[in-house]
């Protein structure tokens, strides 16, 4: 067994996992956050998409032993209790997801992209999406949604995102 | 997006408007469950042993060893499974031979994922190795391998027939004949499926991700001959579906007999591998077609032949012809539908049953006979196509002893056609085009049915005034746990955000069969919106006393506040009467409404302009215009998704998602994401596409609304292929269009001298 | 997925001494995008896994006197970020760029592009262009592979179990080299290389005549492969659009596709063509303007 401790939405957590339990199996299965979806479980379709140390990963990818020491950010982390991440609500307004299966992985990867560049154009809200399947929408309420909190952010310069 | 009518006789005010889903809240933030995200005490890992024949007997198997194997709870196959047929297919849940590469033999519940992956290899299974079939023609002739003891073919050969085709020929001016070919392609979710089933003594509670509840009920009692109170059925966040789900697949009838011998609960979650072999995927078609025109412009004969890939167990698709004799007026038409068996994976409808396939192959013959004659695509259809008032079908059959009704497929053409400056098109195809991009306009035009059927759902005002509404048809995506709350909100004159929904639940609403065929949102509607009045209807009975004794009909609740009409100062809140009252309770289920000689359809038209590279064969779609009927909007924002996604979804089909099945050994040689190549954000760029909602009401859905899934995807790939004609002068019937394909189309053309363009 | 142990390798020497005593049964990982995606589904996988993805001294990407080095444990991500690859080579940009998505880009890494052996690998036709130089380190010490002779058929390279690939180095004297890389995929988003070109190329400012053409190709033959006939028709002539168009036919010769369900070998041969032409245009863009050394 590996024993891994890793910080997770600000909590440290430490679990023991079978060497080959990968971060998305240790995610779901043993701290019970399954916002982060298992889609193809190699790397193709981005529904279990996780913040690492600050960049957007397929949590299907890494093993649980190479996040040891690491913080990691789960879809479960942007909300607190009674406010949500303004991701989250631009999403929610503009109506971005439809079966919502894809959604917390696609708002994982535009997460990451907003905190390295708070003022993307359309055409790196599109690469940053890339990695994130959705079978339902045509993206476009997505990347209007991104666009949004983008231009909010830009316009209130004191509102940081969490 | 197009303006929203005005209800007649009165303003709407939740309806029309732009609302973001109720739930989205759950999926914004991850604390929605999928079936996949759900845990129950003691609960098992099932898995499915899947074959590696293509055609086999299953000779003998041999389950000891994997039922020996510390933490094995439980392993089936064909000897455990019912001889009942699932829903719409010829198989059971397992079965004693083998008939697509990838079916599943034998199920195991264990303790954990590696124990069950452990046992699955050691089930020992002895085949009789059968021929195997895969191109549905082959499958058809006399010698071919036999599926099932009857023959490869389906039933009879399905005809829909009206005038005389043949007369219809030797009376037409010009008769051309052309093959449309449609391979199977991938239709599946993100969401792999996913089931869990739990027993309590005899009765079974199934969590699937499924678009039928109400099917799947249908089939889990007669599998395990229970009534229907002993099965309940829970869908509640689906990840999507698009028709695969629309039926209970063996996924579910597995996971129930893995739990009945395990006496535990399981869970079975397929890889993507499984979903992509073993979902019910967009299936193959090969439409023969011979059209004969008159000078004088008008479509006169039409004659086709449709032959239908079902894959190996699946019967349904009986709705091939319905555009052939639907979309235009045409005198002498003949369909006729063969559905074949092969060992390929099974399929079944996905956004039509075959509807995008049919309109590939019909609004391509259109535009070629009009390329023959030198008619103006656009105007060839608009002097064709049945307006309001045409006779049309009332039974899908060829006699048209019935009145379209609410039809604007002349709205579409027109609003599209504006939209993209059709003008702008070459006047001959290809001509001009000297650079190394070619650039063209096309257009395709489509209908279906608008939904409806029978609806039922139960309503519940709680004390406090908010208001549930429990239906057991599922939105998958759809935001029907948005339109049809919103239905209820504007019926009974309380808030929307006090209303929310419990879909997807067998025991908690009335029976439905699912959510598929562009059905709920007008079928379920219907019963909200008569549910709601009998909920208001009491609540207004129960106001009255606290108003004076106003009579009931004096009465009107607007914002959750009841008054006296013409008297707002005299109201009462709505918490306050049902505090008195105690809870409504209003349950509907309604039939579709009787509407004689009047038949409804719903239609769109997408103009597509394309840019193909002359190098290296690639298409990129410039400007993509979806115009569509919809009856009145319930909510743009669903609206618009529903245009948006679907439209993409059929554009997918032009570039991708084609399943390649090896003709040596059967496999699906590209089971995997990276191959069948569904589009990414970087496919196609949002801003080229916009989708217009053409100003319409229905006649038979809740304030005139039509359902609207379906379509968007059916003419993406006769709008492409049409636009590459005008373009570059080339004919694509093959689907998809691959850049290899179109290369060799275009240095063809170029050896070809004289060729008409 | 089966079960194995995993050791973390602290540094280069540590992650070769662990390779050492777990080879020939240990598999490393870096990023993990291809090596997790391969083990789920593998039937024997290894008994250990040597995790090397906390080796620091293999992620720096430097100017030395050889040139310019790249640690293997570099991502993509960061190749796309670092500012002296943006200056010197923005083909490499483009090419890590094309990989996979944001997700696998910021685990993968360019070593464990190469070591995959596979033809279609996005990274190898630019760093094949620039006559890349493969370190590798092993008990025995440190060598050196000409990138050319790194691969030996699909899915092999001449890396021994006990090696560990350790950077990769573009020669001092292709440092600045103009250079174009060009993949084509059957869509826009994490698509797979049907035909991949880069061509590097000298031009003298004055005169247009063109020095050093090398042209390099992939997923059209057993490995990523270079095309010397092609490169030969160039040299020392001037890059005018016939000579362009002429060097994307002969490469198309040069090139050993294979027909398969994604595409048949004559589409990918006439592609060979015109990636080729349209990759030289693209480096011959940039060395328009760019004298050599500066």
């Amino acid at each position: 067994m590996a024993k891994v401790t890793i910080t997770v939405n600000g909590e440290a957590r430490t679990v023991s996992v079978p060497p080959e339990t990968t971060l998305l199996k240790l995610l779901r299965e043993h701290l019970n956050l399954t916002g982060a979806k298992l889609g193809c479980d190699v790397g193709d379709c981005g529904a279990c998409t996780v913040i690492v140390n600050g960049k957007s990963v397929n949590s299907c990818l890494m093993l649980a032993s190479q996040v040891d020491g690491f913080d990691v950010l789960t879809i479960e982390g942007l909300a607190t209790t009674d406010q949500l991440h303004p991701l989250q609500t631009a999403f929610e307004e503009k109506g971005s997801l439809q079966c919502g299966f894809c959604g917390p992985g696609v708002i994982m990867s535009a997460k990451a992209l907003l905190d390295e560049e708070p003022d993307p154009s359309v055409e790196r809200i599109r690469d940053a999406l890339a990695g994130n399947l959705c079978r339902c929408t045509g993206y476009s309420k997505m990347i209007e949604a991104v666009q949004a909190v983008a231009n909010s952010v830009n316009s209130h310069p004191s509102v940081k995102s969490a | 997006m197009g303006q929203q009518a005005n209800r007649s006789g009165g303003s709407l005010k939740v309806l029309g408007k732009r609302l973001p889903n109720l739930d989205a809240v759950e999926r914004v933030t991850g604390r929605a469950k999928y079936v996949g995200d759900i845990d129950i005490p003691g609960m098992l890992v099932g898995r499915a042993l899947r074959s590696a024949q293509t055609h086999a007997r299953i000779v003998s198997i041999d389950t000891s060893k994997a039922e020996a194997l510390p933490g094995v709870k439980a392993v089936v196959t064909y000897k455990d499974a019912p001889k009942v047929a699932l829903w719409g297919h010829r198989g059971y849940v397992l079965n004693d031979r083998v008939r697509f590469r990838g079916e599943a033999v034998a199920g195991v519940a264990a303790v954990d994922a590696e124990t069950a992956e452990k046992a699955l290899k050691l089930i020992a299974i002895q085949y009789e190795v059968l021929p195997f079939v895969i191109d549905p023609e082959e499958a058809m002739k006399a010698t071919a391998s036999k599926l099932f003891e009857d023959g490869n073919q389906e039933g009879q050969a399905r005809i829909l027939t009206r005038g005389d085709v043949a007369k219809g020929f030797t009376e037409s001016d010009k008769v051309i004949e052309r093959m449309y070919h449609c391979p199977t392609m991938w239709s599946g979710s993100l969401e792999p499926r996913c089931a869990i089933a739990q027993w309590d003594g005899d009765r079974l509670t199934l969590w699937a991700s499924t678009q039928a509840p109400g099917r799947n009920q249908d089939n889990l009692c007669a599998l395990f001959n229970l009534p229907d109170a002993n099965v309940r059925v829970i869908a509640s966040y689906v990840g999507s579906g698009f028709g695969t789900k629309s039926a209970n697949h063996m996924d579910e009838g597995l996971t129930a007999l893995l739990a009945r011998k395990a006496r535990r609960p399981v869970k079975l979650q397929y890889s993507r591998e499984e979903e992509i072999l073993d979902s019910n995927t967009r299936f193959e078609t090969k439409f023969y077609a011979k059209v004969g025109v008159k000078k004088d412009m008008s479509l006169h004969s039409l004659d086709v032949r449709c032959i239908t890939n079902l894959g190996a167990y699946h019967t349904r698709l009986g709705g091939l012809g319905n555009h052939c004799t639907h979309v235009y007026r045409i005198p002498n038409v003949r369909t006729e539908q063969y559905r074949v068996h092969t060992n390929i994976p099974n399929t079944g409808p996905t956004r039509g049953v075959g509807d995008p396939q049919e309109c590939f192959g019909l609004e391509s013959l259109i535009d070629e006979i009009a390329t023959e004659m030198g008619w103006e695509p656009l105007e060839f259809r608009l002097k064709n196509i049945k307006r309001t008032g045409d006779p049309i079908a009332r039974g899908g059959a060829g006699t048209e002893d019935g009145r379209l009704v609410t039809q604007v497929l002349d709205k579409c053409l027109e609003e599209g056609a504006a939209r993209i400056q059709w003008s702008r098109r070459n006047a001959t195809p290809g001509a001009g085009q000297t650079g190394p991009k070619m650039r063209g306009i096309g257009v395709a035009a489509t209908e279906r049915g608008g939904g409806g059927g029978q609806g039922g759902t139960t309503i519940k005002v709680f004390k406090d005034g908010s208001v549930v509404l429990f239906f057991a048809s599922t939105d998958i995506g759809t935001g029907t746990r948005t339109t049809l709350p919103m239905i209820a909100a504007e019926t009974m004159g309380v808030p929307v955000s006090s209303v929310r929904a419990v879909s997807g639940d067998t025991e908690l609403a009335p029976y439905e069969g699912g959510s598929f065929g562009n059905r709920t949102l007008q079928g379920t509607g219907r019963a909200v919106e008569a549910a709601s009045r009998e909920c208001l209807r009491q609540i207004l009975a129960a106001a009255g006393p606290m108003l004076n004794n106003a009579a009931p009909a004096d009465l009107e609740m607007q914002d959750g506040v009841i008054r006296v009409k013409g008297q707002p100062d005299r109201n009462v809140a709505l918490s306050a009467v049902m505090v008195r009252r105690g809870n409504i309770v209003a349950t509907s289920i309604t039939n579709q409404p009787q509407t004689g000689m009047d038949v409804e359809r719903t239609s769109g038209a997408h103009f597509a302009e394309v840019e193909v590279d002359r190098e290296t064969g690639k298409v990129q779609v410039l400007k993509y215009i979806a115009a569509h009927d919809l009856g009145r909007p319930m909510n743009l924002t669903i609206v618009e998704n529903q245009l948006e996604g679907g439209t993409i979804q059929g554009l997918a089909l032009t570039q991708g998602e084609e399943m390649r099945f090896d003709p040596r050994t059967g496999a699906c040689l590209n089971a995997n994401f990276l191959d069948l190549k569904p589009p990414t954000a970087l496919d196609f760029d949002p801003r080229m596409l916009e989708a217009i909602v053409v100003e319409n009401e229905s006649i038979l859905g809740p304030y005139g609304a039509k359902g609207l899934g379906e379509n968007p995807t059916h003419p993406g790939m006769a709008a492409i292929a049409n636009a590459i004609f005008n373009a570059a002068g080339i004919r694509l019937r093959e689907v998809p269009f691959t850049r290899a394909d179109i290369l060799k189309a275009l240095s063809e053309q170029q050896t070809t001298p004289g060729r008409t363009a | 997925m089966r079960a194995f142990d995993v050791v973390t390798a602290k540094d280069s020497r540590h992650a070769v001494a662990l390779l050492a005593e777990h080879a020939p049964t240990a598999k490393v990982i870096a990023g993990g995008t291809d090596l997790l995606a391969d083990l789920k589904f593998s039937s024997h996988g290894p008994a250990m896994v040597v995790d090397i993805s906390r080796v620091e001294d293999l992620k720096a990407i430097t100017i030395t006197d050889e040139g310019l080095s790249i640690g293997a444990l570099v991502t993509h991500t960061a190749i796309m970020r670092s500012p002296i690859i943006n200056d010197m080579f923005p083909a490499l940009v483009h090419a890590a760029h094309t990989i996979g998505a944001v997700q696998t880009r910021n685990l993968g890494t360019l070593g464990g592009n190469l070591v995959t052996g596979v033809p279609s690998m996005d990274s190898g036709p630019t760093l094949m262009a620039l006559e890349a130089i493969i370190v590798i380190l092993s008990p025995a010490g440190r060598r050196q592979v000409p990138m050319a002779e790194f691969f030996l058929g699909p899915r092999k390279t001449v890396l021994k179990p006990d090696e560990l690939l350790a950077e990769i180095l573009i020669p001092k004297q292709n440092l600045g080299k103009p250079t174009h890389f060009l993949k084509f995929g059957l869509r826009k988003g994490q698509a797979l290389a049907l035909v991949s070109a880069a061509a590097s190329v000298w031009v003298d400012v004055d005169t247009q005549i063109c020095s050093a053409p090398r042209i390099s190709l992939g997923a059209v033959a057993p490995t990523v492969i270079r095309a010397p006939k092609a490169e030969a028709h160039l040299d020392g002539r001037p890059l005018t659009a016939d000579a362009m168009a002429e060097a994307g036919r002969i490469a198309a010769s040069e090139a050993k596709p294979i027909s398969d369900f994604r595409a048949s070998a004559g589409y990918r041969r006439e592609l060979v063509a015109v990636l080729t032409k349209r990759a030289l245009e693209g480096a011959y863009e940039l060395a328009k303007t760019k004298r050599r050394g500066a």
